[in-house]
């Protein structure tokens, strides 16, 4: 099943939500000295899914797809983040790994 | 009725238009008043997303081997022949990977006789490929049921699909006021608060419809396209003067054919079938429709699969049914014509692979979850728990009793029912449907017993109870129960199983909260006249509800 | 006593008429609206039959819509139905495309 897209949309929004105002406070444990740093790569990860859909489903079902597994990935990186951010923003590289698995396979 | 539009002004004296409260407004009415059906068809159109596969589940006993395209044909009209040789028309649907069996609806020739009463509208057939013999299994309505119900709402034609239709443009009008009325929509993506009651209700019936929002928008959108032939038929009215032409340009080809009244053999379907997959370089036909079989004005449109394309509408060549000359082949369609093509295409899902296929499904559950969060919501905003509750308040919560927590138990009723009905029973397909109903307005009045807490309990967990029930059942009363799907390597059966066993889970998880006693909010009871001693900026979200 | 009962009850009508314009008078208006644009548009009959269908739904909802955002009633009315009207009447008035 071709879920690199899904990771990856995964591991940028999942930077996304680390980048935002909820996460970055002094005394959060998500607090990272690159803000942006850390906002700009969640886009760029988001980007490469959206090229990652077009590879794998084609141009014309691959927008389709990727608006998709996009919800779908934000739907799943919501449910973790309300009950274990911790959990959640950690899981990052995971998907990073597993969808340069996947796209290897 | 207040919160309108006097000319409000914001927090630095400027003018606001005053379009979110009005949409606010407009928002709350238009999804409580809609809100029951639309949940109905979320749920209901979301298991639409698999219905060969619940098909195929309710019908154990059919073990079909896929065949060729050509031998699908030849063995459905040689059947048709036998049945069938002078009606008007065939529609052929030919088997594919997830449809194992080729389903047959056919139109009989009307009584030339005007005064004659419309002949009955035949039940669809369903024929083994291989053989061509009807298929040897209890008698169901399998996937079409809730494929049906979610368009029609079991209310005679045409009543049900404007009723949905109304439900439809009131959700359409729900998310245009809904994405107009919610400030803060990007900064709040992703909060989703726990136990804080209304706050809760509020925060997940505004992540659900957000984070799915390109879902639910096109899903809305290009729902009520699928039947806007109905819901819009007057720019066709002044544009031809036979309506029919206008659905001969969209689905493809002119079909000239009339019936002669001559009688000519029909040509053999096996050598147009290899003719097309030719023309179509492999795409591989789904679709035979024979006019006037057996005639010499018969014709044959055949229509590719959909199932690798966005387009719904796909090609279709047409041939002349007496001497299988290709008269015509679809030109291809306009930019309009593709558009509605591929909204009608974007609806049903055809083109989805596995992968995508789940993913609609998980996003039709998120468009439930935003529905049913939604009629949550506007009771959790009104509850007091001092005051005896406003008429309007008990009907709301009674309502969404009825339907949030009903409505599932009904879909597993219908379920069950067909393994607990002897296979052999006539009339089976009308008492599984009819289970269905039972069991969902059945509880559904039985639950205006209980006070509403305890209604809401029992009621999630009688469906998850339900759920479970059914892989129990399916592994006493076939011989595709679980461990022996597995066993075989049966995917179907096996995952069929796993789903069911999860919206148990879901719903054993909602019972388990319901049951859970309520936060007690730690209020402030402030005197009356007081007031803040500043005025503090409104940080919260405005309140849609 | 007489008074707020009064109120009520021409508040009651005031919304009845709104409700009745946004939802009958919207669709009068959507589906004038989408028959003349289909009928007008210089597109291939089929395209611009079709457009006029696609389009109708939004046509709808943005009428319904701002039936229940605009205040005066004396200003949608007219609008609405006034849309409705014209609409309808005109693409009667051009006939069937030639």
């Amino acid at each position: 099943m071709p879920l690199e897209t899904a990771c990856l949309a995964f591991a940028g929004l999942s930077q996304v939500a680390r980048s935002s105002a909820r996460f970055q406070h002094k005394g959060s444990p998500f607090w990272s000295r690159g803000g942006g740093a850390t906002r700009y790569s969640g886009i760029a990860l988001l980007i490469l899914s959206f090229a990652v859909a077009m590879w794998r489903f084609g141009p014309i079902k691959g927008p389709v797809a990727w608006t998709g597994l996009l919800s779908l990935s934000g739907v799943v990186l919501l449910l973790l983040l309300s009950s274990r951010p911790r959990l959640a923003l950690g899981l990052t590289p995971l998907a990073l790994t597993f969808a340069l698995l996947l796209c290897a396979l | 009725m207040t919160g309108k539009t006097e000319n409000a002004r914001g927090a630095n004296g400027e003018a606001k238009s005053g379009w979110r409260q009005s949409m606010a407004w407009i928002h709350t009415w238009l999804g409580l008043l809609a809100g029951w059906i639309l949940f109905a068809m979320f749920l209901t159109g979301t298991a639409s997303y698999f219905r060969p596969e619940i098909t195929r589940w309710m019908q154990p006993e059919v073990d079909i081997a896929p065949v060729s395209a050509v031998h699908a044909a030849m063995t459905a009209v040689a059947h048709m022949q036998k049945i069938a040789p002078q009606d008007e028309q065939w529609t052929i649907f030919l088997p594919d990977d997830r449809t194992t069996t080729t389903r047959i609806f056919t139109r009989a020739r009307p009584d030339p006789d005007p005064k004659a009463a419309k002949p009955p509208r035949r039940p669809e057939i369903r024929v083994d490929p291989a053989t061509g013999d009807p298929v040897a299994a209890r008698e169901t309505k399998g996937g079409e049921h809730f494929y049906r119900f979610h368009f029609q709402l079991q209310i005679p034609h045409p009543w049900g699909r404007w009723l949905a239709g109304l439900a439809a443009i009131f959700m359409l009008a729900a998310i245009i006021s809904g994405v107009i009325t919610h400030k803060r929509i990007f900064v709040d993506f992703f909060t989703l608060r726990w136990g804080k009651g209304q706050r809760s209700w509020l925060d997940a019936h505004n992540v659900s419809a957000v984070i799915a929002l390109p879902f639910h928008a096109m899903i809305t959108y290009t729902g009520l396209i699928t039947l806007v032939a109905m819901y819009m038929p007057w720019p066709v009215a002044a544009n031809y003067q036979k309506p029919a032409t206008f659905a001969d340009a969209i689905y493809g080809v002119q079909d000239d054919g009339k019936y002669l009244g001559r009688r000519a053999p029909l040509t053999p379907i096996g050598p147009l079938i290899e003719r097309v997959s030719h023309e179509w370089h492999g795409g591989r036909p789904a679709t035979v429709i024979v006019r006037n079989p057996n005639d010499a004005g018969a014709t044959i449109q055949i229509a590719r699969s959909n199932a690798d394309t966005l387009n719904a509408r796909g090609q279709t060549i047409l041939f002349s049914g007496s001497s299988g000359r290709r008269i015509a082949a679809s030109q291809p369609p306009g930019v309009a014509i593709e558009t509605a093509g591929v909204m009608l295409g974007l609806h049903m899902g055809n083109f989805a692979g596995p992968l995508l296929r789940w993913t609609y499904v998980l996003l039709g559950m998120t468009g439930t979850a935003m529905v049913g969060t939604g009629l949550l919501l506007w009771t959790a905003k009104r509850r007091r728990e001092d005051v005896k509750p406003f008429f309007g308040f008990a009907l709301v919560e009674r309502l969404n009793i009825g339907t949030v927590a009903c409505l599932p138990a009904g879909m597993a009723a219908f379920l069950l029912a067909n393994r607990l009905l002897p296979a052999d029973l006539a009339g089976r397909a009308d008492i599984e449907v009819a289970a269905m109903y039972w069991t969902w307005f059945g509880l559904a009045l039985l639950s205006l017993a209980l006070p509403v807490r305890r209604a809401w309990i029992a009621m999630l967990g009688l469906s998850a109870a339900s759920f479970l029930a059914i892989p129990i059942v399916n592994m006493i009363t076939t011989d595709r129960g679980f461990f022996a799907s597995i066993a075989r390597g049966d995917l179907l059966f096996a995952s069929f199983d796993m789903v069911m066993l999860s919206m148990a889970v879901l719903l054993g998880f909602g019972a388990w909260r319901a049951a859970q006693p309520p936060k007690q909010a730690k209020r402030v009871r402030k005197p009356r006249a007081a007031k803040p001693p500043i005025q503090m900026p409104v940080r919260e979200l405005t309140d849609a509800a | 006593m007489a008074r707020t009962a009064a109120k009520k009850r021409s508040g009651a009508a005031r919304m009845t008429v709104r409700s009745v314009t946004a939802l009958i008078g919207g669709y009068a208006a959507a589906a004038g609206v989408a028959t003349l644009a289909a009928r007008l548009l210089p597109l291939d009959r089929a395209e611009a039959t079709a457009w006029g269908m696609i389009l109708s739904f939004l046509i709808y909802a943005l009428f319904g819509l701002w039936a229940f955002h605009e205040r005066r009633l004396l200003m949608i009315a007219p609008v609405i139905w006034g849309a409705a009207v014209l609409s309808i009447a005109t693409a009667f008035a051009l006939g069937v495309r030639p």
